[in-house]
């Protein structure tokens, strides 16, 4: 393998993990609201949150681009900070994942929300537990399995971005150009199948190594 | 100890409750045929019904007052709730759920954790998982993770039904004693006619989502 | 021919610098259509701009690179494989300017290992038995080749014999050519010469289709001035068109 080959994989793992860290909080609380809560116009939320698994990645990259562009509202902002850049940087793929990846993680979550044992919730509440307290002892622990699943589902989506990241972040070697965006540009070059392939496998390694650490972590709670 | 209840709920499926009740009794059983109400009540006591046209009191404290806005969170009510279900925390050890509301938080002396283990014989079984245990001593754990928890009341629903039969007369006794010393006043559901004799205190009897007997059992 | 056929030397690898991940505006980044990238990373190596501050590539596709430069993306040069794409950026942003650079040159390959192939598309239009791939008629390529055999009277004929296959796009064509699936296609010169399985068998004069133009737009972005001045200049210059020549691209005589 190749040293660039190398820094791609790396820069991969880097944008998937920091996807998965930035929907981590935002989406728990998501799933939370939409497995708990009803509220006037729930149902605009919930097809706002799921649009990222409707509509066509380049779309959602275009989007995020026409808002965090040097034109856009968002990006207007973000130009006022030195140094910040999100457009044509790793941290605009790692946003670009973190949102497409967003509603499989949040689906994931709220099932496992829906489906836990309300009347466990009740008895910690008798117990002294505030709601956040609650939140922290049983309902996040007791949505364990889901919580394992969606980090899985997001960080796999996040590896596997194309769409939304060429878009946003660019293709730019050593510094936004992912596993797939590699793959293609490898693709685009007659003769480059075999660097493609190499990188391939990588992603079936990585893919599979997340996959067994999740059903062990899942399997450790049975234990 | 003083505890007053007033309430009228409608629930969705047509069950009607509205009781008006007080007690200045240190053990308070509740009675009557399943259906009648008797567990309603004690979600509205322990704070998780919202929706009720309710006037709580417990002691000194009007914990709910539906004319009024007040409506104590169930954490800020002080009670030890046991319900009917053990409702056991899965991922937790037995000993993590015992203590899991103790306020003392002290394995020494007369109402630590470790005495309610050893009174209600779940010493022995403290670093298993609850799945691993039977229903009477899931039960057991159940009651002492209330006991533990209580500290304005101890509510008890059908606390003893799962429980072995050769132990069921003693752990009533010693829940009595258990109120007397701490000074924690009991409210039980039952309609084990056995166990409302031996727990004389204040008693009432429901049917219908109504009190249909003060006193009278 | 000669010149066409011979496979550009130092070009592929690893053009581009992957060291420094902290992109600094100092550095220049230039947008590239996927098609052109390779010899738009020659041409930055020759020029000589990379020696003095980072330059970053990204390649994709024309529509994409001008939605994200109208979309305010931070870049200072686009390469554009289309007319249509770089005139819409200069509509969208006035102070950007931009130039006709290139012309893309279509060629009848056949596969590397058949020496008895199709020397020319008359030939192979003798020969009922042959099969010829090109691009599907909604992409440029397609309707580039269509109409040269339209012009040399051969598109019916091919047609009616049922020897014509159609392609995705140029990438399919060349891949089936490669692998023998198909005695010949038509597909761009630049494509033709970095697939090792093909060898060109015909070059087809431009005059015969519509001109496939290439397009640099200067882009009025932050840093780097001088640089992505002299970058606009020698994409121009007569230096650029050997390296042009070489990636299979004709240029552009002023």
């Amino acid at each position: 393998m190749s040293a660039a080959e190398i820094a791609t994989v790396l820069l991969s793992l880097q944008v998937a993990l920091v996807a998965v860290l930035l929907i981590l909080v935002p989406g728990t609380g998501m799933a939370w609201f939409l497995a708990r809560r009803n509220f006037w116009g729930k149902f605009a939320v919930d097809a706002l949150v799921n649009l990222p698994l409707v509509l066509p990645p380049v779309v959602t990259g275009y989007g995020l681009l026409l808002l965090l562009g040097r034109n856009g509202p968002l990006g207007y902002w973000i130009g006022q900070w030195p140094g910040w850049r999100i457009v044509f940087d790793w941290k605009g793929a790692a946003l670009a994942s973190a949102v497409v990846a967003f509603p499989l993680f949040v689906r994931s979550v709220r099932l496992a929300f829906e489906q836990a044992d309300r009347s466990l919730e009740d008895a910690a509440r008798t117990l002294g537990d505030g709601p956040w307290k609650m939140f922290f002892r049983i309902s996040l622990p007791l949505a364990r399995n889901g919580l394992i699943a969606g980090i899985l589902l997001a960080f796999a989506r996040a590896l596997g971005e194309f769409g939304a990241t060429i878009m946003l972040a660019g293709n730019i070697p050593g510094q936004t150009q992912t596993i797939p965006l590699h793959i293609y540009q490898q693709l685009q070059t007659p003769g480059g199948e075999q660097g493609a392939w190499r990188l391939v496998a990588i992603s079936v390694l990585v893919a599979t190594a997340a996959l067994v650490a999740g059903n062990w972590l899942q399997r450790e709670r049975s234990r | 100890m003083h505890l007053q209840i007033e309430c009228e709920f409608q629930h969705a499926d047509g069950f009607e409750l509205s009781v008006q009740m007080t007690s200045e009794a240190r053990m308070t059983v509740v009675t009557g045929p399943s259906g009648s109400g008797k567990s309603t009540l004690l979600m509205l006591l322990a704070g998780l019904l919202a929706g009720a046209r309710q006037r709580i009191q417990l002691g000194d404290e009007v914990v709910a007052n539906s004319l009024a806005g007040v409506h104590w969170p169930p954490q800020r009510r002080g009670l030890g709730v046991a319900f009917q279900e053990p409702r056991l925390f899965p991922h937790l050890s037995v000993r993590r759920n015992l203590t899991y509301g103790d306020w003392r938080r002290t394995a020494e002396g007369m109402h630590s954790w470790s005495e309610i283990a050893r009174r209600l014989e779940i010493e022995p079984l403290l670093d298993k998982r609850v799945g691993q245990l039977s229903g009477g001593q899931q039960q057991r754990l159940a009651l002492g993770r209330a006991m533990l928890a209580a500290r304005t009341m101890l509510v008890l629903d059908e606390p003893l039904t799962h429980v072995e039969t050769g132990l069921r007369m003693g752990i009533a006794s010693w829940i009595d004693e258990f109120s007397r010393e701490s000074a924690i006043p009991v409210l039980a559901v039952t309609h084990n006619e056995s166990l409302v004799a031996h727990w004389a205190g204040s008693c009432f009897r429901m049917d219908c989502g109504r009190l249909v007997a003060t006193n009278a059992c | 021919m000669a010149g066409l056929a011979l496979l550009p030397g130092c070009s592929g690898q690893q053009p581009e610098r992957a060291d420094n991940r902290n992109a600094s505006r100092t550095g220049v980044t230039i947008l590239v259509a996927a098609s052109l990238r390779e010899c738009v990373a020659e041409m930055v190596r020759a020029s000589g701009i990379d020696g003095q501050l980072q330059v970053d590539l990204s390649a994709a596709s024309s529509s994409s690179l001008a939605r994200q430069v109208i979309a305010g993306a931070p870049a200072d040069l686009f390469f554009s494989a289309s007319r249509e794409w770089a005139e819409e950026v200069l509509k969208e942003i006035p102070s950007a300017r931009g130039v006709h650079f290139a012309d893309g040159r279509m060629v009848m390959i056949v596969p590397a290992d058949a020496p008895h192939g199709p020397a020319s598309l008359a030939e192979l239009a003798r020969d009922e038995k042959m099969r010829l791939g090109v691009g599907a008629a909604e992409v440029p390529a397609g309707r580039y080749a269509m109409e040269a055999l339209g012009q040399m009277k051969l598109l019916e004929k091919l047609q009616d014999a049922g020897q014509l296959v159609y392609g995705q796009d140029v990438r399919q064509v060349l891949h089936w050519t490669g692998m023998g699936e198909i005695d010949a296609g038509i597909v761009y010169a630049s494509d033709a010469l970095l697939e090792k399985n093909v060898r060109i068998a015909q070059e087809i004069d431009p005059a015969l289709h519509q001109p496939v133009e290439y397009w640099i737009v200067w882009l009025p972005g932050a840093g780097g001035r001088e640089e992505v001045d002299r970058m606009y200049a020698f994409v121009q210059s007569p230096a650029a068109g050997e390296i042009l020549a070489r990636f299979g691209f004709g240029t552009v005589h002023r």
